[in-house]
């Protein structure tokens, strides 16, 4: 067992080592060029600037900032220079530095945030990018400011911005999280100021769990991403969240027909600050109202009956679930000394889904009347906090030490039965009834220690280690009696890693590197050796590569359910559900103009050790026929697949006039050597074409935007038929076949979404108002299909996304 | 004028979008017409005539008798030869060999192959050998006279008659008890309602005690010893379906449901009277 206090020790003493060896390697190396240093901040609040671009004009030599806005240009020519500085959302700077004179003293760079209501519009270069790529390959950088100009559900939201971006499935229906080039959002490595969040949406998909007000960067990595991430197999999504305002007390208050927001900013001592940001929907109490009497009134109804073959009978009707959520970010942020930083972050956000179903009549006679009802509740959240010091031990020397906790449930109750009420007296009597819960549970304690030392103009090394120890734990029942499944485990892990982005001559660049993780619960040490490129072939066009090896001791377990729709839970791996791996193959190209970029990604995923819970598969193991009900061990299914893709990007960048288009054509294949006879099969969230389009009009004070997606039907298995077996002792055995996995598909998705947005200055505050519209045609998407079969006619239904959303949305600033 | 035409692209792209695809889907649910269902057994030194084959039934049907398939063509192959089936016009989905020339050994390696609406079903199945040194402890039943009822009826789970036979290498068998007389006279007159032919599940054993669940006529009976093959073993321990998780029984078919088995058997005769 990987003991904390041993580990502490450990860290001490590799700190101790790093930093003696650091200082020394930097004086034998020092030159007669000199280093350029300071930090980049938002010239209205204080807030630094992470991974602001500095770099000296007409010279590829630069710097990007850290995650504490501290940037070091490394033996900068001892003349006069000009330093041009850029961030996404602000104005972009240009600074006059003699470098001959300067003495020792760190440059403090403000850039201003740009305005929206600026009356030149011709000012500045990055007016209105909502993200941009950044020089490695499979990485982007999103500006949390510059998503208000997009359609929304009444407020910003980062991941359905990120859904828009190629290689992302923005389909997500109903499951957590981002769908990265072909990987499930549980292989996705999510983190809020170094923070693991297990669960990262709100209903849908619409929400994410992060409120855009509360971050202030978003590095989004789709792949071949580098040794300081790990335990994830396909994406990382690192967010910063806002330190709050210094100077001044500062709060936004935004409201719209489906949700209330505040942020609030509050300085402390001069060098501090307090952020708390909280977020609420009401779309509960909406929808049994106002919403309701709207949706009603354009959806038109929701039964239909078909008959099937003049044979089967079969009544189909659709349903949208009612839902709330909450969610509350509280930070404290403290300047301790000129080159250490102190923050504590804490998270907590929650969901309520109600997928309960009015009861139908199913059969009526003079004394008596039947109804079938559906009960289903689903609430599930997360709620943590992290410490995080951060040290400046030199110009070229950063670490960062961070210890976290987080807390992840889920809980779902589901009933459905019939009642019986008799006409006489009206007393009612519960006839069938099946119930099920579902209750999963990720505690997670993580220390971290990551470094960052620029050796110099070739070379930059980042190498760290991480300690995690995470518990889960699984409870399946039915009817209250029936266990299914009850399962609790917990591992520990360490991992070191180093790796070292080499810039060769003018316009080659790699990042070399590896991770070693020792894992408890398999007892094994893993490798994960990583490599990545980038050749310029000329100023505008690039080649990129990667390649990489990922572990993933969690994985978010497949639960396959015909009747319900799948779900899934969390659960560490062991020496039985190995972890989860996957090889990364990534080759692109981008040309950039000033106003213009095109790219075209390919990528290949190997994947292994891929995990389904299914208690519908009958297995045999030797001689023994292995039944669903047999050992609860056996139920569990491995395999393996691929993901593989090629995405295609035009955007356009400036202007008033910008946005993207983007197409990906992909497939992802699973073989289980249980299912479907062992022939591959597409996984459930394989969607073979996605197209994404942006488009963002900027007119005076208004901003007008669209965005339309579209994306091949979502794969599912269903009960097709049915059939009978006479066995030899005369007894006959009715069954309801099964198709082959996820043989079946939904009807294509699609969805369009318009905004237009009205910003405003008055004298001691600013604002947007406007119009949102989601689904503007109403296309009713499906989320997934149910089927009950308890019933005569059987019932299809089919569960909905939201329909037409109109939206009013209004925020001041104070 | 610039900003006009932004805007009137920016509309026409949403006009275009919506047009295309503002139509709802109709959603439909379809079965597949062309899963065969398979239900064939043949038996050692038996004619085959044991050949099913019937359609699904659509999802929600209230039927319970499925459709029988009676233009397939059906083979089976003993490795050297093969052997076209007739459709039974007799019995709508079965299949039999008319001939004689076609004789099921054990040790046999046979392959039932279908071809039915452009595609084929296959399955195979190897014949077991003969059930060895089967042996019933007495040719003569001889049931307790009881005449106030079954209730009295002492050790109804023994009439004190057992079969025995080799069973070395742990193989599945399973009886058929068959009363043979013209008209049977039960026990009891309330096993009057009682089949004349049980089947007992398949199991690994090397005996089987005769009850009075088992005989409930008097007279004249067949019993036979069924060595069983995995696949049927397979299908009866995975027979019962749950109705949410929708677990099918295992099945030995290519592309279709159901089985193929071959028995091979042994068999003895014995008498049941009254005491």
């Amino acid at each position: 067992m990987l003991k904390p206090r041993s580990t502490f020790s450990f860290l001490s003493t590799f700190i101790k080592t790093s930093i003696l060896f650091i200082t020394v390697f930097n004086n034998i190396y020092s030159a007669d060029k000199r280093d350029i240093s300071g930090t980049i901040r938002d010239a209205v609040t204080s807030e630094t600037l992470v991974y602001a671009n500095i770099v000296i004009e007409g010279s590829n030599i630069g710097a990007t900032a850290n995650k504490d806005g501290f940037f070091v240009i490394i033996d900068a020519p001892t003349k006069e220079i000009t330093l041009l500085v850029s961030y996404m959302g602000y104005e972009s700077k240009k600074i006059i530095f003699d470098n001959v004179k300067a003495t020792n003293e760190k440059l403090e760079i403000e850039l201003k945030p740009i305005s929206i209501v600026t009356e030149d519009v011709t000012v500045v270069a990055e007016k209105y990018k909502i993200w941009k790529v950044a020089d490695g390959i499979s990485h982007v950088t999103l500006s949390p400011k510059q998503l208000m100009i997009l359609p929304k559900l009444g407020e910003v939201d980062i991941f359905r911005s990120l859904q828009l971006l190629p290689g992302v499935s923005g389909v997500s229906d109903g499951s957590s999280g981002l769908f990265v080039r072909g990987g499930t959002p549980d292989q996705n490595l999510i983190m809020l100021d170094g923070m693991t969040v297990y669960h990262v949406d709100h209903f849908f998909g619409f929400f994410s769990a992060f409120n855009a007000d509360a971050i202030k960067d978003v590095q989004f990595y789709k792949g071949g991403f580098s040794a300081q991430y790990g335990g994830r197999m396909s994406s990382v999504v690192d967010l910063t969240g806002k330190t709050g305002s210094i100077n001044k007390f500062k709060m936004d208050i935004g409201l719209s027909s489906l949700s209330v927001n505040g942020v609030a900013e509050i300085p402390v001592f001069d060098k501090g600050s307090i952020l708390i940001s909280a977020r609420r929907s009401y779309s509960d109490i909406i929808q049994t109202d106002f919403y309701q009497s709207i949706y009603g009134f354009l959806s038109g109804g929701s039964d239909t009956e078909v008959k099937i073959n003049g044979k089967g009978e079969v009544m189909e009707q659709s349903v949208m679930p009612s839902f709330f959520f909450y969610d509350l970010n509280a930070k404290f942020s403290y300047q301790l000394t000129d080159s250490d930083f102190l923050s504590f972050s804490f998270y907590n956000g929650e969901d309520n889904l109600d997928e309960s179903q009015e009861p139908k009549t199913t059969g009526t006679s003079e004394t008596s009347t039947t109804q079938r009802f559906t009960n289903d509740y689903t609430n599930w959240g997360n709620i943590g906090g992290s410490i995080k010091w951060s040290r400046q031990w030199n110009e070229r020397f950063y670490s960062n030490f961070l210890v976290s906790a987080t807390d992840y449930f889920n809980i779902r109750n589901s009933e459905k039965g019939t009642t019986t009420t008799d006409a006489e007296t009206t007393s009612g009597f519960l006839g069938t009834s099946s119930k099920s819960v579902e209750d999963n549970s990720v505690t997670d304690f993580t220390v971290r220690l990551d470094n960052e030392w620029e050796m110099n103009n070739n070379h930059k090394l980042k190498f760290g280690l991480w300690f995690s120890d995470v518990n889960t734990g699984f409870l399946m029942t039915r009817n209250d009696t029936l266990t299914i499944l009850d399962r609790n485990s917990g591992s520990s892990q360490l991992a070191l890693y180093i790796s070292d982005k080499i810039d060769l001559f003018q316009n080659l660049s790699f990042d070399v590197g590896g991770r070693v993780t020792g894992y408890e619960g398999t007892n094994s040490i893993y490798f994960e050796p990583r490599f990545s490129a980038t050749y310029s072939l000329t100023n505008q066009l690039k080649l990129k590569t990667a390649w990489g090896n990922y572990y993933q001791f969690i994985n978010h377990v497949t639960n396959e359910d015909v009747l319900e729709g799948t779900r899934d839970f969390w659960m560490v791996a062991d020496d039985y559900i190995k972890p989860g791996f996957a090889t990364h193959y990534i080759l692109g190209t981008e040309f950039e103009t000033d106003d213009y970029l095109f790219s075209i990604e390919g990528y290949h995923k190997q994947l292994e050790n891929l995990v389904e819970f299914n208690q519908r598969i009958t297995t045999i193991k030797g001689r023994e026929t292995l039944l669903p009900t047999s050992l609860v061990e056996e139920n569990f299914f491995i395999g393996d697949g691929f993901s593989r893709g090629v995405e295609f990007l035009i955007q356009k960048k400036a202007g008033n006039f910008n946005g993207w288009i983007s197409y990906t054509l992909g497939q992802v294949e699973y073989t289980f050597p249980d299912f479907n006879n062992g022939e591959a099969f597409p996984a459930s969230h394989y969607r073979r074409h996605e197209v994404g389009l942006v488009a963002s009009y900027k007119i005076g004070n208004w901003n007008l935007s669209a965005s339309w997606i579209y994306a091949t039907g979502k794969a599912y298995t269903a009960p097709e038929s049915q059939y009978y077996l006479t066995l030899l002792d005369g007894e006959s055995y009715g069954y309801t076949h099964v198709s082959d996995k996820n043989s079946n598909r939904l009807p294509d998705y699609h969805r369009l979404d318009v905004s237009a947005t009205y910003s405003f200055k008055l004298k001691s505050y600013s604002g947007d108002l406007g119009l949102s519209v989601y689904n503007v045609y109403d296309y009713k998407n499906i989320w997934y299909r149910e089927y009950d079969l308890d019933t005569t006619p059987i019932v299809i239904t089919d569960i909905t996304m939201l329909g037409i959303t109109p939206t009013l949305f209004v925020k001041v600033y104070f | 004028m610039k900003n006009k035409m932004n805007i009137l692209k920016l509309a026409a792209l949403i006009a275009l979008v919506f047009t295309t695809f503002a139509c709802e889907e109709t959603i439909t649910t379809s079965i597949n017409k062309d899963l065969v269902v398979v239900q064939a057994f043949v038996y050692s030194d038996e004619p085959v005539k044991d050949i099913s084959l019937t359609e699904v039934l659509p999802l929600g049907s209230l039927d319970t008798i499925a459709p029988p398939i009676i233009n397939a063509e059906v083979f089976i192959s003993d490795g050297i030869n093969k052997y076209l089936l007739i459709s039974d016009e007799l019995r709508a989905g079965f299949y039999y060999y008319p001939n004689n020339d076609l004789i099921i050994n054990s040790g046999d390696e046979l392959v039932l192959e279908i071809n039915y609406n452009n595609q084929q079903i296959v399955a195979k199945t190897t014949v077991p050998p003969k059930p060895q040194n089967l042996k019933l402890d007495s040719d003569t039943l001889l049931i307790p006279n009881v005449t106030t009822g079954i209730k009295d009826l002492p050790d109804l789970d023994y009439y004190g008659a057992t079969l025995s036979w080799d069973n070395l290498d742990n193989s599945y068998y399973y009886v058929v008890i068959q009363n043979v007389e013209e008209n049977p006279q039960p026990i009891d007159l309330q096993f009057g309602k009682f089949a004349t032919r049980f089947v007992s599940a398949p199991s690994i054993s090397n005996e089987y005690k005769l009850s009075f669940r088992t005989i409930t006529h008097l007279g004249r009976h067949l019993l036979v010893l069924y060595r069983v093959n995995q696949e049927y073993v397979d299908l009866y321990e995975s027979r019962d379906q749950d109705s949410r998780n929708l677990n099918e029984p295992l099945t030995n078919i290519e592309n279709g449901l159901g089985v193929f088995s071959a028995f091979a058997s042994d068999s003895v005769y014995f008498n049941a009277i009254i005491e």
